[in-house]
């Protein structure tokens, strides 16, 4: 088991309810969809990720929101939205799947 | 008027002998036989019978060519065209037409053999009938297109077939229906002329019987007065035969246009005769028959424009030739007066045209711009530019086109269409052009077309001619270059005589040009280009060096010897010489510089694209060496061919000679015992070659036997009697021995320097004998001197030979004493004794550079250098500054104290200016040698002596003093108000005069004077630095000081501060001038290159000599003059508050600082250096502080910061940003350092002194530091990279990593804060000068300060990230707003100006924003500023698109908020249609919805130009795009709510009510103006 963190989080100092949130061994895949979806929610003011080095294999997150919420909600919220939109996509594939392929077991 | 008289004309009924013109030669046999006959006559019987009568005879047209090479150049491809060739660019139909309209006009292609019974020679007609076939398709094409697009033809069109022998206009006539259609169809560019002359077919056949029965009547009448001709052409009305001749060009050309352009030349041919001929003879016609004739000369012009408007330039330009070719020379002599008066008419008398004529010159000309393109398409580049070059002649000539090449193209295109020009300039036999006047003009366009010579007079041909056009005066380049390979001997010299003096005027005419004054030239055709015929010559097309190469290779001793002219012609020897050799009388350069060819790298994004890259040679030098040890052992050798040798040569005409082994072959000539002329100038190619580069110098140091053959020669007539390659031989051994110490050694080790200076220590004879041997000897033997005591100053400074010096001292002495002057003027040598003397105390500068510091040796002993270098010795020192001292009386000395009364009835022109700058020579050498002991007596470590005080102060220190302050050097008018009673001089003090001279005389005088001046201030300052430290002797005698006498006080009290109003006087008039001479300097790099052209020397063919002249070498010694002030009188700095003047004062200071750094030239590292400390310590950094302060409480619109800098953060500052500017722009690029393979001379690097590189850690600039001295003192321009570029100190701020081999940890934070606190304290600074003190920070664009600060964001958010660095970026920002409005003409050319792909650069920058940002407002406003509207628009849509897909639109702060005021976003509407896309796409996707409700700038961006583009401007053009857009954002509209308000504030959108304010107050205008949108909005959405 990887005894490291997956994931940090650091606030900024400068800036109210900001904050960065360091993830390893992850790159564009997670960085954008998370960022995409931290983008849906009205309380965030700025999302954005960057890789810090093409060769530096994680990604580094920069959430701000709004007084109502805290970058550490967002993210946790992000992530459980994009969870749940995930399941619901697996689940309506398989059954979709399924269907199919029952549907094509029948025809032959 | 002439119109409707044209109309009345064609309406004329004369129907009846319409049959007879078109079937001329078949139906009506007597019409056919007159008119033939007359063609006939004029052609060939009139010519052959008369053409050696003399003046009496009329000019006529010829039809004869030279025979022989017509069959020649014409034969082969006649039978070949008639198959397929034609219609290649046609469509398939039009094809086939061709081949059946050949067919049958084959049938009627026989009837010219009537001719035969004129007993004439037909040969060549008949060749042309019997390949008629061939030419006759296009013929009826031609007609066809012509009245398929009912243009009408001119009887001109039926004779001409008619001439040519065939029915073939009923042919034509058959085919119209079908050909009409087509070309209708394709014909997309029919002008107006066209279109208005519908004319019904009947009326246009009337027209053409007209025509041709007037033309039947001329005929007959010319035929009977053949001498009246030549006045009827010289009265006919203006329109006459130059429009007839374009005409000709206009009915050859739409067939051309429809072939392939390599069959145009023989079509143009065969054509072109007979109607050429025809034509010349219609011009009279008019005359005869009037009626007729004005309104078919109407019609034929308004014809001939149309014809000529389709005509490609090319093809005008032969067509012109061609028929320069028909006519006799007599007739074209006219026609050239003619058409010389008519340009002169041409600018008045333009209604003359008519109205339709006016109309159709300008679209000739638009034509003739379109045209290059459009034959590009179909033809080779070499083609294209041709035709350029062509196209703009022709401009010229007509003078109606004005300038092609300046509109609208960049730099690079005027230089490159320039050098095109010079293709076909011809060269007389002592290098002038030939003006081009219209003959000239007429036969540059074509070459292979051949001129007046017939069988009569073909045996005048100037048979050296063995390229190109046979007929044209004069020898283009590529042909001289060719008859330099010809089998004659004589031939071969005489073209290599040609190019010699072709190079040479070239050099001569850059030389005189002004320094920096670019590009200006190409409008004005007065002056001949020689910058480009110079860049041409050496360019890699005509392969000169190859030929030269070969040419010296020659077994006739006269070709050898024109061969070496032209090399040393090539090389720009004398040149060169003359700019080191006043380079070599400056004291303070030490070193000389390679004169390789050199351009910049490239700029990269490390560096914030900032210009400035460290210098790289045209060729590499690996290149050079063929024979190198290493590459044979790398490739095999016979991968070399000689394209490899003439590509090099083409990048370095020099490099290129030597790869080619032009050494070997040099030695060998020399060790032949060659003649004395000869041997000049192989060994004046020696010294150029050696001057080169480095890998050069050691080409010739290791070509076998060179050197020692070069030495014996010299020994070898070892008379007393000097011959000037003597002189040159020794020239090319310092100039070796100056390449690299190990040659030094060399040289000296084997003896060759002894040889060679044997003069030197002669015996000493008395001066009176050397005046008496007479001028001449003199004149040689101080030549020889000079150069041998160069020589040794050579040795001297790598420090050997020094203990030789007591054996030189004698013989020396007689030049270094104050001569007897009345003897040397009455001899007139006076400027050869000068020169030596002059050159004996630099070399005596050297030497005392080379002595031990004073008290150093004092303290420690005669403790005995270990090295092998040696040092002079204090014991010889004392004679010599006797002898000096005595120059410094220049009371005492007549003919200099001439000087002190230069303001007194100008008494100072009793001496020639070149006498004066020769004496101001030996006293600049002699000073600077004074400030060199002067310099090694002042203690080192001032710390380390007793009492800070020096124990005792050598004697001649104060006697040097004293006799500057007797000497009236200076007024010293200010001193403690003592009464100037004996002060002679009056008011005027040698520095005065030495001032007045710099301002006042040539380029010489005003270095030598600089130099003086120099020289001066610096024994000034190092006697009162010593005074000072020995102070204290004198304190102890109080009492006595008292008593002093005037110059004792002054001495006392330091001569500096005495005169403090007088040098403060000099350093203005000195920051004056080089405000002058930096923007000349930095306007000579152009194209990344020091100069166009890959020659060496005469600054690589940049006008003036570019670098490489005197200008440049004024404004340096300028700048090092003006350094030296400034460091010497910077307790100015120490006060911390300031008046007005005292600001401005500084500015000044600060100015010139800046304006010195980029002067400062390859050899001015220490000078860059210095001023850099001057600039950036912390009381200048305290003043900018100031500066700042003031300018925002000044200044509306800016609020004072609220913080301060402390005193930590000052020397931070000054501390970061010197070592950044050094590392940046000093360093030397050293990446050959890990090799450490010194066999090969490249890898050596010269290592620039005093540079804070941590890597080197020698000091060895100066040869101060006794011991490690240079190892070359010779600079490359190579490795480095001054001078410096105009935006410098931006480099603070937008440098993101240096380059990979510097490896020291750098904080570029710091960095670019302290950049950001100096450029903002330059920029308020700048606010308080005066206009003539204009801050070099003002000449920098302003794309190059924004981009600048985007840069800095790039790096990271550190500069934000910091409460006062913040503070400074945002006011930073703020000031540029302030400029943009102000100044709100000029675009913002990112792209075009800093980096051609800097979409890139937007790219990344957005994604930082969009990564880190936070949403920073600063961050988010620079970003901003790319969405201005005078952004150029591909990076406006970089940056649009960026932004949209990183989903950070709505980040930005409203847009009042931005960069400048919100206007420059909006206004004017954006027309461009990727960006209205873009708009609504990121509409449709999405991305603007949350930018939409935080009210940022983008989403109002988006309202107004979309609504603009909507709902105002409504018109057809732009009507797809509006119906598409609109129904996307509508289709959009329903899905979401806030899609829908979004699209209701676009519907309501108002530019003057902010879009997020509802809209209570509506005016009802506005309520009809929504009913309107929604309406437009209905129509665009087509009712779905």
């Amino acid at each position: 088991m990887q005894i490291t963190k997956r994931v940090s989080y650091e606030r900024d100092t400068k800036i109210i309810n900001a904050a960065s949130f360091t993830i390893e061994r992850e790159d564009h895949t997670i960085g954008n969809i998370v960022r995409m979806q931290l983008h849906r929610d009205e309380n965030v003011l700025f999302a954005g990720y960057k890789l810090p080095h093409p060769l530096k294999y994680k990604i580094i997150i920069r959430i701000h929101t709004t007084s109502q919420s805290s970058p550490m909600q967002a993210y946790n919220q992000a992530i459980n939205d994009l969870d749940k939109e995930l399941d619901h996509l697996k689940n309506a594939f398989e059954a979709e799947l399924a269907r199919h392929s029952g549907s094509q077991s029948r025809q032959y | 008027m002439k119109k409707k008289e044209n109309e009345l004309e064609k309406t004329q009924p004369t129907k009846p002998t319409v049959r007879k013109i078109f079937g001329t030669q078949q139906i009506s046999e007597d019409d056919a036989l007159s008119l033939v006959g007359g063609i006939v006559e004029k052609g060939f019987s009139d010519n052959s019978q008369f053409r050696s009568t003399g003046p009496s005879y009329a000019p006529r047209p010829t039809v004869l060519p030279f025979p022989v090479a017509r069959h020649r150049s014409h034969g082969p491809h006649w039978s070949a065209k008639v198959g397929g060739s034609n219609g290649i660019d046609d469509e398939d139909e039009e094809e086939e037409q061709d081949f059946t309209g050949m067919n049958m006009a084959a049938t009627f292609a026989n009837p010219v053999q009537r001719k035969e019974k004129k007993g004439l020679d037909f040969s060549w007609l008949r060749e042309t009938v019997n390949n008629n076939g061939g030419s006759v398709p296009h013929e009826k094409k031609r007609q066809g297109y012509l009245i398929g697009s009912n243009e009408w033809k001119g009887g001109k069109e039926a004779n001409y077939k008619n001439s040519d022998g065939s029915g073939r206009w009923i042919l034509t006539q058959d085919d119209a229906p079908l050909t009409r259609a087509d070309f209708d169809a394709k014909e997309k560019d029919v002008t107006m002329e066209d279109k208005v002359s519908i004319i019904p077919e009947e009326v246009k056949e009337k027209r053409q019987d007209v025509l041709a029965m007037a033309i039947d009547d001329g005929q007959s009448n010319f035929k009977h007065s053949a001498a009246e001709n030549f006045v009827q052409t010289k009265e006919r009305p203006r329109s006459g035969i130059i429009e007839d001749r374009e005409g000709i060009k206009g009915n050859i050309e739409p067939q051309l246009l429809n072939r392939p352009i390599k069959d145009i030349d023989v079509d143009m041919e065969m054509q072109c005769r007979p109607t050429t001929h025809f034509d010349s003879s219609f011009g009279y016609d008019k005359l005869v028959d009037k009626q007729a004739a004005t309104s078919l000369e109407s019609q034929i012009d308004l014809e001939n424009r149309a014809r000529l408007e389709k005509m490609s330039s090319d093809e005008i330009a032969e067509a012109q030739s061609e028929i320069m070719t028909k006519m006799s020379p007599k007739l074209i002599n006219a026609l050239r007066k003619r058409g010389q008066d008519k340009l002169k008419k041409q600018k008045i008398s333009v209604s003359d045209m008519g109205s339709n004529g006016s109309s159709g010159t300008e679209q000739k000309e638009k034509n003739l711009i379109n045209e290059p393109a459009m034959s590009g398409a179909s033809s080779s580049s070499h083609d294209v530019q041709k035709a350029a070059s062509a196209d703009s002649l022709i401009d010229k000539d007509n003078k109606v086109v004005p300038n092609l090449s300046s509109k609208g193209s960049s730099l690079w295109d005027s230089w490159s269409k320039r050098v095109e020009h010079v293709r076909d300039l011809r060269f007389s036999l002592d290098g002038d052009v030939f003006k081009p006047d219209f003959a000239q003009i007429l036969d540059a366009g074509t070459k292979q077309v051949h001129s007046g010579y017939s069988a009569d007079n073909v045996s005048e041909r100037d048979f050296l001619r063995t390229e190109g056009d046979p007929g044209a005066a004069g020898y283009t380049v590529k042909e001289a270059v060719a008859l330099t390979r010809s089998v004659v001997p004589g031939q071969r010299a005489l073209a290599l005589h040609l190019i010699a003096s072709i190079l040479d005027k070239a050099n001569c005419s850059i030389y005189q040009h002004q320094v920096g004054c670019n590009m200006k030239f190409a409008e004005s055709d007065e002056s001949i280009d020689w910058e480009a015929i110079w860049a041409f010559v050496l360019g890699p097309e005509p392969e000169l060096a190859l030929s030269l190469r070969i040419s010296l290779d020659d077994n006739h001793n006269s070709v050898v010897l024109a061969c070496a002219k032209a090399i040393q012609s090539v090389l720009s020897c004398d040149i060169n010489e003359s700019f080191f050799n006043i380079s070599e009388k400056i004291p303070t350069y030490s070193q000389d510089l390679f004169t390789a060819p050199v351009f910049r790298s490239k700029p990269d994004i490390d560096s914030g694209f900032l210009r400035g890259g460290f210098w790289k040679y045209n060729t590499k030098p690996s290149n050079i060496l063929r024979f190198d040890e290493d590459t044979i052992d790398d490739k095999s050798d016979g991968e070399h061919t000689i394209q490899d040798d003439i590509v090099v040569a083409g990048q370095d005409i020099a490099a290129g000679l030597v790869r080619m082994g032009i050494l070997p072959r040099i030695c060998y000539l020399l060790e032949t015992s060659p003649s004395p002329p000869l041997e000049e100038c192989l060994i004046s190619i020696l010294i150029a070659i050696a001057r080169h580069s480095p890998t050069c110098a050691a080409a010739i140091i290791n070509c076998d036997r060179l050197v020692q053959t070069v030495a014996n020669r010299f020994a070898a007539n070892e008379q007393i009697e000097i011959y000037p390659c003597k002189i040159k031989s020794v020239k090319l051994l310092k100039v070796l021995a100056r390449v690299e110490k190990k040659n030094c050694i060399m040289l000296i080790k084997n003896g060759i320097f002894h040889k060679v200076t044997w003069h030197l220590y002669r015996y000493p004879f008395s001066l009176d004998q050397w005046v008496k041997s007479g001028r001449d000897v003199c004149k040689l033997s101080s030549a020889l001197l000079v150069e041998q005591l160069r020589f040794c100053k050579v040795c001297i400074q790598f420090g050997y030979g020094i203990s030789q010096f007591p054996d030189l001292f004698p013989s020396l002495s007689i030049w270094l004493n104050v001569p007897t002057f009345p003897k040397l003027i009455e001899n007139n040598v006076i400027i050869e004794f000068a020169a030596i003397t002059k050159e004996a105390y630099l070399l005596l500068d050297a030497l005392a550079s080379r002595l031990p510091n004073f008290y150093l040796q004092m303290h420690q002993g005669m403790e005995v250098n270990a090295e092998d270098t040696e040092v002079w010795a204090w014991s010889q020192v004392g004679p010599i500054i006797d002898l000096a001292i005595e120059w410094t009386k220049v009371k005492s000395i007549p003919y200099i104290s001439g000087f002190l009364d230069w303001d007194e009835a100008g008494g100072y022109f009793i001496l020639q200016d070149s006498e004066v700058n020769c004496l101001l020579w030996i006293i600049s050498s002699v000073m600077h040698m004074l400030s060199n002991v002067l310099k090694a007596a002042t203690p080192d470590d001032v710390k380390s002596l007793y009492n800070g005080h020096v124990p005792w102060l050598p004697e001649f220190v104060p006697k040097i003093g004293l006799e500057i302050i007797r000497n009236g050097f200076m007024s010293f008018s200010g001193v403690n108000g003592m009464a100037s009673d004996d002060n002679t001089a009056g008011s005027g003090s040698f520095l005065g005069y030495l001032c007045h001279l710099r301002q006042k005389s040539g380029h010489e005088t005003s270095i030598s004077s600089t130099c003086c001046l120099h020289g001066l201030v610096q024994v000034v300052a190092s006697v009162d630095k010593l005074i000072h430290l020995a102070k204290h002797e004198f304190q102890n005698a109080s009492a006595e000081y008292q008593n002093f006498t005037r110059d004792d006080k002054i001495l006392a009290e330091g001569i500096f501060h005495s005169s403090l109003v007088e040098l403060g006087a000099l350093l203005s008039s000195f920051m004056k001038l080089i405000s002058n001479g930096w923007q000349c300097i930095q306007s000579i790099e152009m194209f990344g290159r020091g100069g166009p052209s890959p020659g060496v020397g005469v600054g690589w063919g940049s006008p003036g000599g570019g670098y490489w002249s005197t200008t440049t070498l004024l404004a340096q010694q300028d700048a090092r003059l003006v350094m030296y002030l400034l460091e010497n009188t910077q307790n100015a700095f120490a006060k911390d508050l300031l008046t007005d003047e005292e600001v401005c004062f500084t500015m000044q200071r600060i100015n010139s600082a800046v304006k010195a750094c980029m002067i400062a030239g390859p050899r001015d590292g220490a000078v860059v250096d210095k001023l850099l400390d001057i600039l950036l310590q912390v009381p200048v950094l305290k003043h900018l502080d100031f500066g700042i302060r003031r300018f925002l409480s000044h200044r509306e619109g800016f609020r004072p910061f609220g913080w301060k800098y402390e005193e930590e953060e000052y020397l931070l500052f000054a501390n970061v940003l010197s070592t950044h500017f050094k590392n940046r722009w000093l360093s030397v690029k050293n990446k050959l350092k890990t090799t450490g393979n010194h066999k090969h001379v490249n890898c050596k690097r010269h290592k620039k002194g005093s540079l804070p590189l941590e890597t080197i850690h020698e000091d060895t600039d100066r040869p101060l530091t006794v011991g490690q001295g240079p190892t070359s003192l010779i600079m490359e321009w190579a490795h480095q990279r001054l001078h410096l570029p105009i935006h410098w100190f931006l480099s603070a701020i937008s440098t993101i990593q240096y380059e990979k081999n510097i490896d020291i940890p750098v904080d570029f934070v710091e960095i670019a804060r302290g950049g950001l606190f100096f450029l903002l304290g330059i920029e308020a600074m700048s606010t308080f000068v005066a206009v003539e003190f204009q801050s070099p920070v003002n000449n920098i664009p302003i794309v190059w300060k924004l981009h600048a600060l985007s840069v800095t964001l790039l790096g990271g958010m550190g500069v934000l990230e910091e409460e006062k660095s913040r503070d400074v970026y945002e006011t930073l920002q703020d000031v540029y707003g302030k400029v943009l409005e102000k100044f709100n003409m000029e675009s913002l050319y990112f792209q075009s100006e800093i980096h051609e792909s800097y979409s890139t650069f937007i790219e990344n920058l957005v994604e930082q924003f969009a990564a880190v940002s936070y949403g920073d407002v600063v961050f988010a406003r620079q970003v901003a500023i790319y969405l201005h509207r005078r952004v150029e628009a591909p990076v406006r849509l970089a940056t649009w698109n960026a932004l949209s897909n990183a989903r950070v639109l709505e980040l930005f702060p409203p847009l009042e908020k931005c960069i400048a005021k919100g206007d420059g976003y909006l206004e004017p509407v954006e027309d461009d249609e990727r960006i209205l896309e873009a708009y609504v796409k990121s509409w449709v996707s999405g991305a603007l919805d949350r930018a939409a409700t935080r009210r940022s700038a983008t989403f109002t961006l988006v309202l107004h130009h979309l609504s603009s583009f909507l709902f105002e401007n409504v018109c057809d053009s732009t009507r797809t795009l509006r119906n598409k857009l609109a129904r996307s954002l509508l289709r959009d509209c329903p899905r979401k709510e806030q899609r829908q308000n979004m699209l209701m504030k676009l519907i309501q959108y108002k530019k003057s009510i902010p879009c997020a304010e509802p809209i209570s107050d509506v005016a009802s205008s506005l309520q009809i103006c929504l009913g309107k949108r929604f309406q437009l909005l209905k129509e665009s959405c087509e009712g779905n």
